[in-house]
């Protein structure tokens, strides 16, 4: 079983992997350092692990790594400005108390910026179907809802 | 943990059999991949090599053909079918199916066929499609054909396909009257769960009276259309409340469900009474309100 | 006067430490450490059958894996550990207890490598008949899952009954039960059941350990919420002196209980310490599945609760029988059996009372801490029984609760008198916050809608000799290190620690520091549980900041020549106001002041403190009696509003109300945090989580596919909070506990909220939607108000259980 070479982009920068098919891309992710996805259940039940590939959300423990050839990946290190300014979405949920233990944190940020993307002014009902893949067992997320929206208007303006 | 495998990336439908054929059981199509990993990872399934099928265009897209039909590709993510607003339009039950299944970013990432190559029992596309009367096109070395929904899957994660087939998209007809559909599900959290029970339900208005099809999920072991309710209701005048619970329990009993952790056989049977009431109720209102095709 | 001036002190609404860092993704967790080409992997063999003698372990085919280094079993590692209780081997020794116990650790160059290995070895095993029911395992000693229960080391303060398979007994007796139950009007019997549930923290437990071949020190990196805890069983497992010993926790993804304790570290040093790996370090990073199965959970319970009760409502005495279902081990378990046994009358003055409260020994996965540590389960029995009550005599079950409350001087069950709160307000705050008696109709077509409340209480359950220490040291450039060893694991402790020594010290919060536990930096702390750091630590914290700004205070008097009491510190600035000088802290705090005499005098600051509760006696062995058996109770309540799908039985909350009486809230944004998280898990325990066996002792649902937690649209849709603040005496601010309190009583109130849009009344949690439907179903074809389904093995239905119990 051979190895194979992926090159993709992660954040903004040209990537090589090298490693087996069988590796997911959250696994190849945190090979390369990238400790924002987290390995929660590696089933596809947790969303801890979101990133954006291409610009679409996706759980990266349901990738395979040869999946991601040529590929823009970013992950919530990537929302990061160059001198360490947060992105609007981190900043809100620091705000709004949305974050306790931060596990679930970077990958309901990336699920927050995908939707935000699409919708800039999201309803309860919106931000509930966004986000209905990526479990929190310490918010209860309620205080994630108020940074959705803070973020949200954040930036509108 | 995966066990390792090799994996390839055929460009064509032709290559694709080929490896099929070379390979046969000790392969495996990826498209989605969000069962496959997942299977792969609890070792249910041990291939030694995956196909990777998402690098074929011919298997992209979902397009819809005005008096035809509905046709989607074995690529087509469940996100992108719900993305076509004809689907939404002329398919509220598929709508409504794809919305019930998992969550967001599975489905970005999950295909709309896999969940019914899968064979699953419980998944939430195939009584939509029952409903429907979709056809699933499937190529092989000896050429193509098309299989009728409900004789697709033959059983609990077994399907008609050889080893040396894959499915190239499904096709669903386009029905040239009013007509409503729903699918409704019952799980045991609101989001991101497997059906405890499900029902489809399209109600087709035609110049000589309604024409009823309901499908239910997660309560056989196969695709099953409830055709005894709905030849009483298609001989039923009056829909009152009484001809549709007398239909609900014609739904009943040509389901045959198991207990497992997550729904008792009993539980399933009751809520397929109810959720049959409530499609009902659903799709007739639909039809008053003017919700068509 | 008050020295010290800061706008980001006790009680402001201020944003959490590290929450940058979790944003972005840059903290790094236990998983995310690098520790390079020398880590080996571990993985575990897991047992098949739940009871059964190992004949033989093949490991031969798991060697021939490449990669796999070495196959360790129970025999080469056959130590003992545990918090109160030493009945658990980190491997099986000899024999298997449950389905997922380890049997055999593979330790190999990847963690991949580590699993094929671990797929390879086969085990034989001759089965024994096991005993999953909680019930009978306590009241039929046909099976036994610890035979060598007298051989145990144990702590004093708990009771195992060798030759039986009850691990601990508490018990109450107070004032004279039979006469109560003679004199009283009515006598009220109630039983509930509630399965095991799992913590469902995001992140699964991990773990590095190494071992220094030539000084054979030990050091762990672990997600868990009790370094020195961790550090301190180990030692006493292996006989290991404390300072060979380091344990490390950098961040961890929440523990809510599961993480206190030592949980897998000593199945990693199985392999750290084996002769052949030593000096390697070696990382078991357990799957979610092994979460599941083989890191405690919540005990399962059934409770039984018989109530006398005067006429005029007064309850005058209660009988309580609580079967704690702990699984295979009780090291951390035999306690949260004496927190629901010490706080057995809830939140009510009930002057006679008696109370037997069994940790029980079944061949299943163990039971362990969990938020609420033994409250949420007794209210979910208590605060139901108590409605049922209410009810049964036609009272309002508000009216019911407040007559009996548990006011301000009477003595609670263990005779300790109850200190100030405002319960009372709470109550009827929270009552009118959900219109209690208000009927109004559902918003949903054709469903029904009911309100209940329920009381909540929890005391910090924890040994009386629970002790904290922290230092405070100020830096050259004014900011501050403070080293508390409290674990942040969410909660946001290192906040509220912050707000403290910025409240003391006069320095801004963004000058403060807290680091995370390391044994080998910081002063000596139990553990991070019981709801207890803002306490304990804090007081110790307290003291530490007083510490340290006394000797800023008493250098700057004797260097700018004034009275101490003329100096403050206001934002991080030194002043005397009298003399007109004001500067900045500088270099002077760790190098020295040049004082008026030409010579140096200080040198670095370093506060310290410590504390440990002052006057906490263990309950009587025999009565459960003490004149304070713990430090003190947070109170609250809990108000839903809800509606049901009679169809269906789908619960949808419109609304909870909830307020607690804290003392004060050091840190107003993380007591929110915790309230709205807490009440969310409770909501979710009610309606949606239990694990459940097979007839065979297997765990049907070992991952989050059928162990389901809430959603963020399984949420409601209002959570309404509020806090009162009656000081507590003994506390650095007034302040109480409140991290798992929020957790203890959404069940009983969405329990009692079901009732009164049923009329049904579900003894059984939690309430799925298949349980209420069937509970309805049951209601309209047999007309019985009362459901249960007993949560425990297949083999035994409810009625047989209840029969065996007298």
């Amino acid at each position: 079983m051979s190895e194979i070479k992926v090159n993709f982009i992660l954040n903004g920068r040209a990537t090589t992997y090298v490693g087996e098919p069988r590796t997911t891309l959250l696994r190849a992710l945190r090979a390369h350092g990238v400790t924002s996805v987290k390995r929660g259940c590696e089933e596809g039940e947790c969303g801890t692990c979101t990133v954006l590939v291409d610009g679409v959300p996706m759980k990266s423990c349901m990738m395979l790594l040869p999946e991601v050839e040529g590929k823009s990946v970013i992950t919530s290190e990537g929302l990061v400005g160059s001198n360490g300014e947060l992105h609007p979405i981190q900043k809100a949920f620091i705000e709004e108390g949305a974050i306790q233990c931060g596990f679930c944190t970077p990958g309901m940020i990336m699920s927050v910026y995908a939707l935000l993307n699409e919708n800039p002014d999201p309803s309860d009902e919106d931000i509930k179907e966004a986000l209905s893949g990526n479990l929190c067992r310490c918010t209860g997320y309620v205080s994630i809802i108020r940074a959705v929206k803070k973020a949200a208007a954040m930036m509108r303006e | 943990m995966l066990l390792q495998f090799d994996y390839v990336k055929p460009k064509s439908i032709a290559e694709t059999i080929g490896l099929l054929v070379q390979h046969g059981s000790s392969s495996a199509i990826k498209a989605g991949g969000t069962d496959l990993i997942v299977w792969m990872k609890k070792h249910l399934i041990k291939p030694e090599i995956v196909i990777d099928i998402t690098g074929i265009a011919e298997l992209s897209g979902v397009s819809f053909y005005p008096h035809k039909g509905l046709r989607i590709g074995a690529n087509a993510t469940i996100n992108q079918v719900l993305a076509n607003r004809e689907v939404k339009r002329s398919f509220p039950a598929i709508y409504e199916a794809c919305l019930s299944h998992s969550d967001r970013l599975i489905r970005n990432k999950a295909t709309f066929v896999g969940n019914v190559t899968g064979g699953v029992p419980s998944a939430d596309l195939v009584p939509s499609l029952c409903c429907y009367d979709a056809v699933v096109h499937i190529a092989g070395p000896d050429g193509e054909r098309d299989v009728p929904i409900l004789e697709f899957i033959t059983g609990p994660r077994r399907t008609v396909l050889s080893k040396e087939e894959l499915v190239t998209h499904i096709y669903v007809p386009h029905i040239e009257a009013q007509a409503a559909g729903c699918y409704v599900k019952l799980a045991r959290r609101n989001a991101l769960d497997l059906a405890q029970a499900s029902v489809a339900c399209v109600v087709v208005d035609k110049q000589n009276g309604k024409d009823f099809r309901i499908s239910c999920g997660a309560v056989a072991p196969k695709p099953i259309r409830a055709l005894e309710a709905e030849k009483y209701l298609k001989g039923t005048k009056t829909l009152d409340e009484t001809a549709i619970r007398n239909a609900a329990d014609k739904v009943t009993e040509s389901v045959n469900p198991i207990t497992d952790v997550r729904a008792t056989r009993e539980y399933r049977l009751d809520m397929i009474r109810e959720l049959t009431i409530k499609a009902l109720a659903t799709c007739i209102e639909g039809l008053r309100g003017g919700r068509m095709s | 006067m008050k020295q010290t001036v800061t706008n980001s002190g006790v009680g402001k609404w201020v944003t959490r430490m590290y929450d940058a860092e979790k944003a972005a993704g840059t903290l790094k967790f236990v998983d995310d450490l690098e520790f390079g080409p020398s880590l080996l992997y571990a993985k575990a063999v897991r047992s098949a059958v739940p009871h059964g003698e190992i004949i033989s372990i093949d490991k031969a085919e798991a060697l021939k894996v490449s990669g796999v280094k070495e196959v360790i079993v129970g025999e080469d590692f056959p130590y003992r550990f545990g918090l109160y209780l030493k009945d658990r081997s980190p491997m099986a020794i000899k024999k298997v207890r449950y389905i997922g116990e380890p049997v055999a650790l593979v330790v190999a160059e990847s963690e991949e490598a580590a699993e094929e290995g671990a797929l390879k070895v086969s085990v034989k095993y001759k089965e024994l008949e096991a005993v999953f029911d909680p019930v009978k395992a306590a009241t039929d000693n046909s099976v036994l899952v610890h035979p060598e229960l007298g051989s145990y080391e144990h702590v004093d303060f708990i009771t195992p009954q060798p030759g039986t398979n009850i691990a601990n007994w508490f018990r109450v007796r107070r004032g004279d039960i039979d006469k109560a139950f003679k004199e009283a009007d009515y006598i009220f019997e109630e039983a509930v059941t509630y399965p095991q549930i799992a913590h469902g923290f995001l992140e699964p437990h991990c773990c590095v350990c190494v071992q220094d071949p030539v000084s054979q020190e030990i050091t762990i990196w672990t997600a868990g919420q009790s370094v020195f805890t961790t550090r301190d069983i180990i030692a006493d497992a292996l006989g290991l002196p404390l300072s060979k010993i380091r344990v490390i926790a950098p961040p961890i993804g929440g523990g809510f209980g599961g993480k206190a304790g030592m949980t897998i570290e000593a199945l990693c040093l199985a392999a750290a310490t084996h002769p052949n790996l030593k000096g390697r370090p070696i990382k078991l990073f357990i799957s979610r599945e092994e979460v599941m199965l083989s890191s405690w959970v919540r005990q399962g319970y059934v409770a039984r609760i018989r109530m006398a009760v005067n006429k005029e409502g007064k309850i005058l005495g209660i009988k309580n029988t609580f079967y704690f279902d702990t699984g295979i081990s009780a090291e951390y378990g035999a306690n949260p059996v004496r927190s629901a046994g010490y706080t057995s009358t809830g939140c009510y003055y009930i002057p006679n009372v008696w109370t037997d409260s069994y940790a029980v020994y079944t061949n299943k996965p163990f039971g362990g801490a969990y938020r609420g540590f033994g409250m949420p389960e007794f209210m979910s029995a208590l605060e139901m029984a108590m409605d049922i009550v209410a009810h049964k005599m036609g009272m309002d079950p508000v009216e019911f609760r407040l007559k009996n409350l548990l006011k301000p001087g009477l003595p609670t069950c263990t005779g300790m008198p109850m200190h100030n709160h405002a319960l009372e307000t709470i109550v009827k705050k929270v009552a009118e916050g959900i219109s209690i008696n208000k009927e109004e109709p559902a918003k949903r077509n054709g469903w029904k809608r009911g309100k209940g409340i329920a009381l909540a209480i929890k005391a910090p359950a924890m040994p009386a000799d629970a002790a904290s220490s922290a230092t405070v040291e100020i830096l050259g450039d004014g900011s501050v290190k403070v080293l508390a060893a409290s674990m942040d694991m969410g909660q946001g402790v290192y906040t509220s620690f912050a707000q403290i020594a910025s409240e003391e010290l006069g320095i801004p919060i963004e000058k403060i520091k807290c680091y995370y536990p390391d044994t080998q930096s910081h002063p000596y702390d139990w553990q991070t549980v019981a709801s207890r750091s803002c306490w304990s630590m804090g007081m110790a914290l307290k003291l530490a900041c007083e510490d340290a700004r006394n000797q800023l205070i008493q250098l700057y008097s004797e260097y700018w020549q004034c009275d101490p009491s003329e100096i403050t510190i206001e934002h991080g600035v030194v002043k005397c106001r009298k003399l007109g000088k004001a500067e900045p802290i500088d270099t002077k705090i760790q190098n020295g002041f040049k004082m008026p005499d030409g010579k140096y005098k200080g040198g670095p600051i370093i506060g310290r403190g410590h504390f440990v509760p002052p006057d906490v006696i263990y309950p009587d062995i025999e009565t459960g009696q003490s004149p304070k058996s713990v430090v003190h109770f947070t109170v609250g309540a809990v108000g839903v509003d809800l509606e049901v799908d009679p169809h269906t039985g789908e619960i949808v909350v419109n609304k909870v109300v909830c307020g607690y009486d804290l003392g004060k809230a050091i840190s107003p944004l993380n007591v929110r945090g915790q309230i709205e998280g807490g009440t969310v898990q409770g909501i979710s325990a009610g309606i949606m989580e239990g694990m459940y066996y097979d007839d065979k002792g297997l765990l049907l649902t070992p991952s989050f596919t059928d162990y389901k937690i809430a959603t963020i649209k399984d949420i409601p849709d209002e959570i309404q909070y509020f806090w009162e603040e009656t000081p507590e005496e003994i506390s650095p601010y007034g302040n109480r506990g409140v991290g798992e309190h929020s957790m203890i009583s959404p069940a009983p109130a969405i329990g009692n909220a079901l009732f009164n849009a049923l009329k049904v009344r579900i003894h059984s949690y939690p309430f799925t939607r298949e349980r209420v439907y069937k509970a309805i179903k049951q209601f309209d074809e047999k007309g019985n108000v009362d459901f249960w389904e007993y949560p425990f093995a297949r083999e035994q239905d409810y009625k047989q259980a209840i029969k065996s119990w007298d």
